[in-house]
């Protein structure tokens, strides 16, 4: 037995030696697919490791202490001076206008102390020390801003602009904060100033939302991780109310590392799409092979070859290629992290360490490996289970066993192999294990769909037209190219149609549900004693209406049914709920009671403080398993307030106005500090006169655009769609090459129906049409499942990741679906035409 | 054309071929009889010179010309059969037909298989036809569009001795009854012998024209006029 292996071995390695060939698709779509795994894997690590060494700059500090809407107080500032050395930062959204000039903008004001920055530099330019930079001359103060903001201001380096009650010199262009991590979402350009500048300008008022960082650098005996972890245990043993969010420096960012997690694991899913998608590439050049290697393989079975040996042999040369494919492609995708770090340079808010790491070149590597191997068997089985005598005659009359039960069993667990490997590696499991269940979908349906075409074109009444009669012979003679079409063409036509669907999707969104319920402005930071006047003036204006105005206090949930809340076990959905402040109002809002679908809103004179109530999200009490009755604490500024669940409301989330996760009952929060939230629909051509208005007499209150906001968040949808495009090209890419690889395997017969025909006093045309029917039956074949298929999945991206509603625009599905299968469709025609110009006398002499 | 220049396989041949006649074929491997038999049917074009088949210029035409013109005027049947796999025999018999829109193209089919014996294997593939089996559906397709013309390029080269034998004898007799002119390419003078005339062939030039042992006193139009380089 072993002896038969060595031998299998040492033929497969002669074999090699001399060379192979018709290999490039297999070898192409392996090193595709293995280099984009293998490259999203290295930028990821790339990332990740500049992200955790460069946790302290990152931060700000070895630990930081988030509070919102509150400073510390003297005991907890006293505490924490007497364990490190701090600096404390303020973060708000405010209104600056440009003196002179009627222009106001909403910027993202970041005031600093002078300790700032603890680690790492401030890039300012003209360069110049931070202090000198906000110092006040002549009762301006100096502020660092992003670029952007001269351009919305139409001011230059040197001008003027108010920021509530203070003035600010713009000195210099803030070009780098070490602790800024990734721009995401913001509302408005940055602005630095200082903290004595912030307190000038008046904004500092009971309940507006401003969020206090403290950060800390520890002393050398306590900045290990250890000594980290218990510094922050004894801050919150020593203040167990304070409601402050520690953070360490090893997870600085975990909003940008939690984003670079998602997007490896979406963007090595794309990879594994390709590379799946190469395995029919890889099944059909090994059956091609094969085909070719017929004769031999009767020759070596009539001289005493074994079945068992067939096999060993034909696997070894087919892994050997395997190998250096997934070689290849572990070369180039260690190179995309070096040229991504071209591109990336500038961008990045920190370095990121490029490096080859082990991790995703092995699981690269594996996911190669795994999948030339479950593609491999089945045609390997097959060929070594024919007889010699049947194999001299398999062009003509195909065997249709199945392989030895073996060899299915092999197949099969090579590919849950590969589905496990892919839900183990992946940091989003839910996603990979949908992926997963997806893939096995989509292939069960196109496999279902080639075999059914096959079986239809086999069994359905023999049309009369001669022409018919060959295009639909065409798809079940052996080897016809049909399954390897119709899995290739249809994932290809899948993916771009669910791609389309998803934008079409995204873009009626934005245009048909949110512009209708949509107000045109949020007015943030009315104080309790401007409410009144600010309703008055918005009163004033024509074309102004739906004036909502809510209190609105910042709390954290910190506790549910008695479990602290990082201790409570929630679903990845609702997760964001408790990760920080979230906004909640009091009272009777408008339109809060019809919300309810459980439980019963409180009588409308309801106070009684000493039992709050909580109105709770229904979607949200659904992930955290809470229900009505359940108890909740929530700490607002400092304080602790426990709450039973009165009811639960149906909140939508999507439609952009005044949404509240809590309501809480009133008399509870009444007199906390804080702040009204307003929103108003105003017509376009008051917009700016209303604005004007109410920054001129409220200069405290932020105003924020809608509209603006909601193109801003629609850019960066349309950038992650473009995202998706791109990485979804390699897919492409090698679905094109197994299409095309699955052609050139049915060109030979091609060839030779042709030339018979021209024989018999067919014209080119006549053959043509032939083809053209064939490749339209293909087309349409793939074209249907592809639009069932891609609706599926385009409507599991809208529902899941996207959490919005769904309409097929069947407009683009058409064109796309159609477009794509004529595009692919031509191509097989383009490469057919060539069979049709050879001369007869050429094949008919060496067929 | 090789990829040191032109080769001259055909060197000044000149043939005229009567209706109703049978020419073999003769020749030496590489002596040029395939390469004349595919200049006859139009399938390739001389360099120079023409084929003339019932006054119409053969090797003016287009590709496409060329095919229409085979359509009911040539039947060819090949050493290799070359029978569409995926097509019945009736299938495969009635497709020269269909070409030539011929009504009936399946019952005509049916009698040209049953005129070869194989009316039992009408809706047999061609991989569950025997090897002479396989050669009396390409006889029976050649002859189907009942053509003026029938080439037989080595028809009994994959066949033994005695299917061979048979195929031959069923080739003659149905070409003299339906009239046909048959041009046999053969390397086996035998077999050529039977012809009415026997045209050697050696490096690309005729080398002699005898008599066959044919008996009946061939017709005098010419049915094929070659002269070709």
């Amino acid at each position: 037995m072993t002896g038969q292996l060595v031998v299998a071995i040492r033929l497969a390695r002669r074999e090699l030696l001399r060379g192979l060939s018709g290999f490039r698709i297999f070898l192409a779509c392996l090193i595709l697919g293995v280099a984009s795994i293998a490259g999203v894997g290295s930028l990821s690590e790339a990332l990740l490791e500049g992200l955790s060494h460069q946790g302290r700059e990152l931060l700000g500090g070895d630990v930081e202490l988030r509070l919102t809407q509150r400073e510390m107080d003297k005991k907890e500032r006293a505490w924490v001076e007497a364990r490190g050395k701090v600096s404390m930062i303020a973060e708000l959204r405010a209104m600056a206008s440009a003196l002179g000039r009627d222009a106001r903008t909403l910027v993202e004001l970041k005031a600093v102390d002078v300790r700032f920055p603890l680690y790492g530099v401030a890039d300012v330019s003209p360069r110049q020390p931070l202090g000198e930079l906000f110092a006040n001359r002549g009762g301006l103060f100096g502020a660092a801003v992003d670029e952007r903001l001269f351009a919305k201001l139409g001011v230059k380096e040197g001008g003027v602009v108010r920021i509530g009650n203070a003035m600010f010199e713009l000195r210099a262009v803030l070009k780098q904060e070490p602790d800024r991590v990734a721009g995401g979402f913001t509302l408005g350009p940055r602005m630095l100033i200082s903290e004595f500048a912030l307190r000038a300008t008046g904004l500092i008022q009971p309940g507006s939302l401003i969020n206090y960082s403290y950060r800390v650098a520890l002393p050398q005996e306590s900045e290990s991780r250890q000594g980290v972890t218990q510094w922050i245990e004894a801050a919150n043993k020593a203040f167990p109310k304070a409601g402050w969010q520690p953070r360490d420096r090893w997870n600085a960012a975990p909003g940008v590392r939690r984003f670079i997690q998602q997007v490896t694991a979406f963007l090595t899913l794309v990879g594994l799409t390709a590379l799946v998608v190469g395995g029919v590439g890889v099944a059909s050049a090994v059956q091609t092979y094969l085909d070719r290697r017929r004769d031999d393989i009767a020759t070596l079975k009539c001289i005493g070859a074994s079945g068992r040996f067939i096999f060993v042999m034909f696997l070894a040369e087919v892994m050997a290629l395997a190998l250096i494919g997934v070689a290849a492609g572990l070369v180039l995708g260690a190179v995309i992290p070096f040229v991504a770090q071209l591109a990336l340079s500038g961008i990045l808010p920190f370095e990121a360490e490029f490096g080859i790491y082990a991790q995703p070149m092995i699981s690269a590597a594996a996911f190669g490996l795994l999948t030339a191997l479950a593609f491999a068997i089945w045609p390997l089985a097959r060929a070594q289970e024919i007889s010699p005598a049947v194999m001299f005659r398999e062009l003509v009359a195909p065997s249709r066993r199945w392989p030895h039960w073996i060899y299915v069993g092999a197949t099969g667990l090579s590919f849950f192999a590969l589905a496990a490997l892919a839900i183990v590696l992946s940091t989003n499991v839910e996603l990979a294990g949908f992926f997963a269940a997806g893939a096995v979908v989509a292939f069960l349906l196109l496999r279902t769909t080639g075999w059914g075409m096959m079986w239809l074109a086999r069994n359905l009444p023999r049309p009369r037209v001669m022409m018919a009669r060959l295009a639909l012979s065409n798809l079940y003679r052996p080897g016809a190219p049909t399954p390897a079409v119709i899995m290739s063409l249809g994932l290809g036509l899948t993916l771009l149609a669910t791609i389309a669907l998803v934008d079409s999707n995204i873009r009626r969104i934005m245009r048909e549900e949110v512009p209708a319920e949509a107000p045109s402005f949020f007015f943030v930071d009315i104080q309790t004693n401007q409410a009144k006047p600010f309703e008055d003036l918005l009163g004033k204006y024509r074309g102004v209406s739906s004036v909502e105005m809510v209190p609105m206090v910042r709390g954290r949930i910190v506790n549910l049914k008695g479990v602290p809340s990082e201790k409570a076990v929630v679903s990845r959905d609702v997760k964001w709920a408790l990760s920080g402040d979230r906004g909640l109002t009091y009272g009777n809002p408008p339109g809060a009671r019809d919300q309810v679908i459980k439980g019963a809103w409180w009588p409308k004179d309801y106070k009684d403080k000493d039992a709050p109530l909580v109105s709770f999200a229904a979607d949200l009490a659904k992930g955290m398993a809470l229900d009505v009755g359940d108890m909740i604490t929530i700490n607002i500024l400092g304080r602790d307030i426990s709450m039973k669940i009165a009811n639960l409301r149906r909140v939508d989330f999507t439609n952009a106005r005044m949404n509240f996760i809590m309501v809480v009952s009133p008399g509870v929060l009444e007199n906390a500090p804080h702040a009204h939230l307003a929103t108003a629909r105003v017509s376009l051509d008051m917009e700016d006169e209303v604005e004007r208005a109410v920054s001129n007499t409220f200069p405290n209150v932020s105003v924020v655009r809608v509209r603006e906001t909601l193109e801003t968040a629609n850019g960066l949808l349309q950038q992650l769609a473009a995202g998706i495009r791109a990485a979804s090209f390699v897919t492409l890419l090698t679905g094109l090459l197994v299409l095309a690889g699955a052609l050139a395997a049915g060109h030979r017969h091609r060839l030779f129906d042709a030339v018979v025909l021209k024989v018999l006093g067919a014209t080119k045309g006549q053959v043509m049409t032939t083809y053209l029917i064939e490749f339209a039956v293909l087309g349409a074949g793939a074209g249907f499942v592809a639009a069932v298929l891609s609706i599926i999945a385009a409507w599991a991206i809208a529902a899941f990741l996207m959490e919005s509603t769904f309409q097929p625009s069947m407009g683009t599905l058409a064109a796309v679906v159609i477009g794509g299968a004529i595009a692919a469709m031509a191509l097989g025609i383009g490469a057919t035409w060539s069979a049709l110009s050879t001369p007869a006398a050429r094949t008919l002499r060496t067929a | 054309m090789s990829q040191a220049g032109p080769v001259n396989i055909l060197n000044g041949i000149e043939l005229v071929i009567r209706q109703g006649e049978a020419v073999g074929l003769v020749g030496p491997s590489g002596s040029g009889k395939s390469t004349l038999l595919m200049v006859m049917t139009g399938l390739e074009r001389p360099t120079s010179g023409k084929v003339t088949v019932k006054a119409q210029e053969l090797s003016a035409f287009s590709e496409d010309e060329s095919a229409r013109f085979r359509r009911g005027n040539v039947g060819i049947v090949f050493q290799s059969f070359h029978l569409i796999p995926t097509m019945t025999a009736l299938e495969n018999v009635a497709v020269p037909l269909e070409l030539a829109l011929a009504p009936n193209a399946f019952e005509r089919a049916k009698e040209e298989l049953e005129a070869v014996g194989l009316g039992h294997r009408l809706e047999h593939y061609p991989s569950q036809l025997s090897g002479g089996e396989q050669q009396r559906v390409a006889l029976a397709r050649a002859l189907a569009p009942k053509p003026s013309l029938l080439f037989a390029d080595e028809p009994t080269g994959n066949l033994d001795g005695r299917t061979g034998a048979e195929i031959i004898e069923m080739m003659f007799k149905l070409q003299r009854e339906r009239g046909s002119t048959l041009i046999l390419v053969t390397h086996d003078e035998t077999l050529a012998r039977r012809c009415d005339r026997i045209v050697k062939l050696r490096d690309g030039h005729i080398e002699s024209i005898e008599d066959g042992a044919h008996e009946e006193a061939a017709p005098l139009d010419p049915a094929l006029v070659a002269v070709a380089e």
